[in-house]
Formats: structure tokens, sequence, C-alpha cells
């Protein structure tokens, strides 16, 4: 055997495919378990697709099944009606009694393998069937899947974890109080900005009392600062260099700082009214506060 | 799904067993959770709890939307003769190259076969895919056995 021929199943080179013994018609109607398969597949031509055209042949929608021959119609068509009987043997010659001899018995070797063909059959059928039971069994069965006894003792908790959603959503209490802290953000957020706002503005108005605004103060100004306070400027600009090339020096930043703190204690800018302040007194709280206070100090006079 | 978030869970779970820690946490997902539901069933993790970012809870804590960025899920990692049970955890889908197993590859590969460029399982090595339909992470051999197909996700020995 050479080599590589293992792979064509021991014979050498490739065989033609073997010839079927029955052509045309089958031998058999389908069997049940062939029609379930059947089913399964769409054939034919859809309704609204034109038909093709052939000279001599007739297309259909669905092809009509072919006619059952059972062996034994073959037989008796092909064999049985064919042989030659109540032949007088001894009027032929030689030769055609031979013919005759040698006609019966291909008829019988037809016959037989006819018969062994039909008993093959039956019996790749059988196990067509069984295979296709076997199939039928397993699929239902992994439809059926169930876990280990383990799996379903340990592990129902995370399972259960998996079967909801992961995240439980807010009641509607939950939100409408989330909604609400929101919005108190944002307003918080927005009255700071706004207070911040009203300071930077009061701090304005504050700063404008020293506003240069006539040519008089303006004059008065450029005298006092480059010829009265001469001194003042220099130091001012000795100090400037200093902190420029030096570390920080505390005498000045303590007296600043000190005066941002007593700033934001007595709520004040620059030692002038606050915002709080100004408020109050546009709201006449401190009027009231006021009237109060004097009317507790009359009646402790009075008592 | 992401596979990125599944690459930081396998290479954070590597680096924990190189320096042999005992529980560690991954963010509490769906995807982690079915993750580490498969490494609990084959045996790689001890434990799986949940719990937020100082650790695992000890009364049960409703995941809302309020607390799920502290939420975590505890994982208690395995050791054996001061060895790591995971030797090896790494993704065989990539974000940029997605392996999707039809249910013939998932049996070629369940029964020890090269699958494209999939080396073949090996011994004490689980190969874990995701099938989209049932949105589950399901070991290969499971798969095998129920017929399904899914993206391979990772492979863990």
């Amino acid at each position: 055997m050479g080599k590589g021929v293992l792979k064509y199943g021991g014979k050498s080179g490739i065989l033609p495919k073997i010839r079927p013994v029955f052509k045309g018609n089958p031998i058999r109607a389908k069997l049940p378990f062939e029609r379930e398969q059947e089913a399964k597949v769409e054939k034919g031509f859809a309704e609204g697709i034109p038909l093709p055209k052939r000279r001599g042949y007739t297309f259909h929608r669905v092809e009509p099944e072919k006619e059952v021959l059972s062996v034994k119609e073959r037989i008796a068509r092909t064999i049985d009606r064919k042989s030659s009987e109540n032949v007088d043997l001894s009027k032929l010659t030689e030769r055609e009694q031979w013919a005759i001899h040698r006609d019966t018995i291909r008829r019988e070797f037809l016959r037989s393998a006819y018969l062994t063909e039909a008993k093959r059959l039956e019996r790749i059928d059988k196990i067509k069937e069984e295979q296709y039971k076997k199939k039928k069994k397993a699929e239902a069965q992994i439809g059926i899947h169930e876990e280990s006894e383990a799996v379903k003792l340990t592990i129902p908790t995370i399972e259960s974890y998996l079967k909801g959603p992961i995240m439980r959503q807010r009641t509607k209490e939950e939100q409408i109080l989330v909604e609400e802290q929101r919005t108190l953000n944002r307003r918080t957020q927005e009255l700071e900005e706004k207070s911040a706002k009203a300071t930077q503005l009061l701090d304005l108005y504050h700063a404008a009392s020293n506003f240069i605004t006539t040519e008089e103060e303006l004059e008065a100004a450029i005298v006092e600062a480059f010829e009265v306070r001469v001194t003042d400027y220099d130091r001012t600009l000795d100090q400037v260099k200093n902190k420029l090339n030096s570390a920080i020096s505390f005498s000045n930043d303590s007296e600043i700082s000190r005066k941002l703190i007593e700033d934001r204690a007595l709520g004040e800018i620059n030692g002038k009214p606050g915002l709080e302040t100004v408020k109050d007194i546009l709201s006449g709280h401190a009027e009231t506060i006021r009237r109060e206070a004097e009317v507790a100090v009359n009646h402790d006079k009075n008592f | 799904m992401s596979f990125v978030h599944l690459a930081n869970f396998c290479a954070h779970i590597k680096n924990c067993t190189n320096v042999n820690i005992s529980t560690t946490s991954v963010p509490f997902t769906r995807l982690h959770l079915q993750v580490a539901l498969g490494l609990y069933k084959e045996g790689f993790i001890s434990s799986i709890s949940r719990g937020s970012i100082t650790g695992p809870d000890v009364t049960p804590v409703d995941v809302t939307p309020d607390n799920i960025s502290t939420r975590r899920l505890w994982l208690g990692l395995k050791y054996r003769n001061n060895q790591s049970v995971i030797r090896d955890i790494s993704l065989v889908s990539k974000p940029g190259r997605k392996v999707n197993l039809t249910k013939e590859e998932v049996k070629a590969l369940a029964s020890g076969l090269t699958v494209r460029f999939i080396k073949p399982l090996q011994p004490a090595e689980c190969i874990f895919i995701k099938n989209v339909k049932e949105n589950e992470v399901i070991e290969i051999q499971e798969a095998a056995k129920r017929n399904l197909d899914g993206v391979a996700l990772y492979r863990v020995k």
C-alpha cells in the first residue's frame, strides 16, 4: 500500500461514485422522521415569484413527490413480466437456448440484487431513524439542563443579585428629597455669589469717597504726593524693593492681616460698615433693635 | 460590556495574587459580578461579598444611585502552599479584537482543540465566554453542554 492511500479508506486511487441500484422512483413512501426533517426545510418557489420555463418540463411551486415503485412492483415489471415462459426449448437452436438461459440467470441475479439492496436500505433506514431519535432526545435534554447540587446550595445569593437590576433606583420620596437638596445647593450658591458681588459693590462705594473727581482735588493730591509726603513715597518704594529682593517682611504684613481679621470679625469693609450692617439699616431691623433697646433701658431706669 | 474594565479586572487580580493579598475589591458592576461568580464556581476564589470602599458590608446595604460610586465587590483570593491558586488570568478577546465563537467552535475548544489563534485548553484551565442572548458569563464546558455560542472573554489557570 502506497503512501497516503489510507486517506482514501485503504483503496488505491479515488473510486467512482457507487451507482444506486434503484434509480428514479423511490422504493418506499417517506418515513415519518424523514417528513419531520423535511418539514423544517422550506422548499419550492414562493408566491409571486414567476416560475422558470423550460421546453418539455413543467415547473411546480412545490415539487410533487415521485411515485413510489416498490421492490415487488419493480420485480414484477422488469423481471417477471419479461421472463420467457411457455417456450419450447426443443424447437430452438442451441444458441437461442443458451441466450434464454443467460437471460434467466441475469434476471435471477437482478432479482437477488434488488432484494439484497432493499434489505440493505432497510437496515440503513433503521440506523438513520435511531440516530434521529437519539439526536432529538439529546436536544431535548439540553433544554432541561440542571445545575449541580453544590451550585444550588452555595450560590443562590449571587445569582439573585444577577437576576434583578444591579442598582435600585431612587423611590419617589428619595427623588423629591434629592431634587430639593439640589435646588437648595443651587440657591445657596447663587446667594453666596450675589452677596459677594454686593460686598464688592459696597467696597467700591466706600472706596469712591476717596476718588479724585475734580481738578482741584487732583492738584492737591499731586502736591501732597510729590511735595509734602516725598519721604513717604521713598519709604514705600524701598519697602517694595526690599520685598522683591528679600524674604517676606512681617512688619507690614502683620498690619494688613490684623486689619483683615478685624474687618472679617466686625463685618466691615476697610473699617467702614459692611454688607450686613447696610442690609439691617435698609430693612429697618437695626432701627427696631435700637428702639427695643431704648425701651428696655427706659424700663430699667423707671424701676 | 467593556473589555477595558475586564482587562483591568484581570490585571488587578494578577497583581494581587503576585503579592499574596488575601482580599481585594473591584467596582460593583454586573460584568464583574458575573466574572467573579464564574471564578468562584470553578474554585479559583474563596469568597465574594458586597461592600464599600472601606470593606465588606457587615449589614446588607442597598445599592442606590447615591452610593453606587462607593460600592465594591470584595473577593477572597485563594492560596495553597504559599502559592496562588490563580497562576495566570488573561483576556482572550481584546478591545480591538473580539472573538465570537460559534457553537461548533465552543465545542471544539471545550474538547481541547485549537480554535483560530486560541491555544487549546490545558488541564486545570478554564475559558469563560459570554452568551449575548442569555446575557451570562459561562465556562466553556458548560457552554458546550448547553449548546451555546458567545464571545470568548478570558482564560484562567
